[in-house]
């Protein structure tokens, strides 16, 4: 069964398809949630209700790129938990390191077929990424998100945060430009072929 | 990096490569990347670093976030629509209920106000008329032939009666009304079905005036009247008859009053001076109502009885209704509350 036709039969009421649609969809709208906020904690509860509203303003569904929608939704329940996360700040319950640092979940390192060098590697180049992200104002990281690491063309990011195209296309290239500039500051901890790719574009 | 890029160029090189410029404005920079290396070298740059993002370590989803039946249910459950609407009616009808009740007390449900003017006009009709007790004895049910046959039987033997008795009392009363040869011709009729008039009329007016000379003489008295009170109630009749008995004393004036089916208990003054004013010869014709007077109280009693019964089965109702619509309105609420909370 196609997308159309799963979409069809949950704005009928049909909850198993709606929860096929959830599989589809529910590791891009995690992803997004979680680099949104680098809270996975947060991204779960966000995503969950994310989903449940979905189900509720599932008539609302005009056609168009479904999956731009969900993370249209994602995105909006991922703004009101940072809002309400900044007016009653939490402490996060990831364990510290003894620098003080946090230990990163290993949710996302998880990969049975890595060598321990690999993961360290990807966990290395994971917290760079995610310091650079987080440094960007929340619309520039929304869109290099949606686009540069879950794959959304522009129109679908347009779509999802309800912008004109020429708001994604700045964006998108103000984004790279400080992502770019942040990530020389981790040259050093990216692996060693990242360093030579980088000092080639240099 | 190449501080003479624009930030236009900048937007010009993402797009480009991110395949999102136009065929025509991808030719046209293709011209520039070719002979501008700067442009070229960022444009390296960046696709490094969009190649660094893509390489980014993906997070697991830590489960799955498929909605259960239950929390499809938050949403909206399969009977809540179902469940709503019931409980909306039963508030409906709650309040039907309420303003049924307190319009039937205020204007007076026929079942359960019958009665009480039987009760309240029989003391003004305790002058001694033998149609009263032969008008109330028979119960509600009677049919309304049953009931004009007895008035016209009562009617004729009255009528007889006092064409026998040329009282003085008539003609002393003659100044007062001209009705005093017709003592109950039309009276019967004005409480009955107007098709009981020419019936009756016949018997009893034989040498005498023409209903319509009393209706001249008695302008009060109509046939709109009667037909006004088409009811054959056990009330009616004993209003009448008490009409119909004050008529030779000449207060043809009382008649219309007397009319009315309900006759309220202002009005009852009216009926009650009626003794008064009657002559010593009917009153004398009448004497003989002891035991008139005794299924007076009777009646009296049974009327009161019902309607003692009637206002304790209303009292019954009236609670029945307040419990049935108090949990109708207190779903109705939970209805409400719940569908606040679901949305």
């Amino acid at each position: 069964m196609d997308e159309n036709s799963l979409i069809e039969f949950a704005q009928q009421g049909d909850l198993d398809a709606f929860n096929r649609l959830i599989l589809l969809y529910q590791e891009t709208a995690f992803n997004l949630a979680a680099r949104l906020m680098n809270d996975p904690a947060a991204a779960d509860d966000a995503v969950q209700e994310a989903f449940i509203s979905a189900y509720k303003h599932l008539r609302s569904f005009r056609g168009g790129s479904f999956r731009a929608w969900v993370l249209r939704i994602v995105t909006n329940a991922c703004y009101d938990e940072m809002r309400r996360r900044k007016r009653r700040p939490t402490v996060p319950l990831e364990p510290l390191s003894q620098d003080d640092e946090e230990i990163e979940s290993p949710a996302w390192l998880a990969d049975p077929g890595e060598s321990p060098e690999e993961a360290a590697v990807r966990h290395e180049l994971g917290r760079a990424i995610q310091d650079c992200l987080d440094r960007l104002p929340v619309e520039f990281r929304t869109v290099v998100v949606m686009i540069d690491i879950e794959g959304l063309d522009y129109e679908e990011a347009a779509s999802a945060i309800h912008k004109p195209l020429g708001t994604i296309k700045s964006r998108v290239s103000r984004a790279r430009q400080r992502l770019q500039d942040c990530l020389k500051g981790f040259r050093e901890l990216l692996p060693a072929s990242l360093r030579f790719e980088e000092e080639l574009a240099g | 990096m190449s501080p003479q890029i624009s930030p236009r160029d900048r937007e010009s090189l993402s797009a480009y490569l991110d395949h999102e410029l136009d065929p025509h404005a991808r030719t046209l920079f293709d011209r520039r990347l070719h002979n501008e290396p700067d442009l070229r070298a960022e444009l390296e740059a960046l696709r490094q670093t969009r190649a660094l993002l893509l390489r980014a370590p993906r997070y697991k989803t830590p489960r799955n976030f498929t909605l259960t039946r239950a929390m499809a249910g938050q949403v909206m459950a399969p009977g809540y629509p179902l469940a709503r609407l019931s409980f909306s009616i039963a508030s409906i009808l709650f309040l039907v209920s309420l303003a049924g009740n307190y319009l039937g007390g205020q204007i007076g449900l026929p079942a359960a106000s019958a009665p009480a003017p039987v009760g309240l006009d029989a003391p003004s009709a305790s002058e001694p008329d033998q149609e009263i007790t032969r008008q109330e004895e028979p119960p509600a049910e009677q049919p309304v032939e049953e009931q004009s046959l007895a008035i016209e039987s009562a009617a004729i033997e009255e009528s007889s009666d006092t064409a026998g008795q040329p009282t003085t009392s008539q003609a002393g009363a003659a100044g007062e009304s001209p009705t005093e040869s017709q003592p109950s011709i039309p009276l019967p009729a004005a409480t009955e079905a107007p098709t009981g008039i020419p019936t009756h009329l016949t018997p009893t007016t034989s040498g005498e005036q023409s209903i319509q000379d009393y209706e001249d003489a008695t302008p009060g008295l109509s046939l709109d009247n009667a037909g006004a009170t088409p009811s054959a109630t056990p009330t009616a009749t004993a209003t009448a008859t008490a009409t119909s008995t004050a008529t030779p004393t000449g207060t043809g004036t009382a008649t219309p009053t007397g009319a009315p089916t309900n006759l309220p208990p202002t009005e009852a003054p009216a009926l009650k001076t009626q003794p008064e004013t009657e002559p010593p010869a009917v009153a004398a014709a009448n004497a003989d109502q002891g035991d008139s007077g005794a299924a007076e109280a009777e009646a009296q009693g049974d009327s009161a009885a019902v309607q003692g019964g009637s206002s304790t089965s209303n009292v019954i109702w009236l609670v029945a209704a307040g419990a049935f619509g108090s949990i109708s309105l207190a779903a109705g609420m939970i209805a409400l509350i719940l569908r606040k909370q679901f949305r």
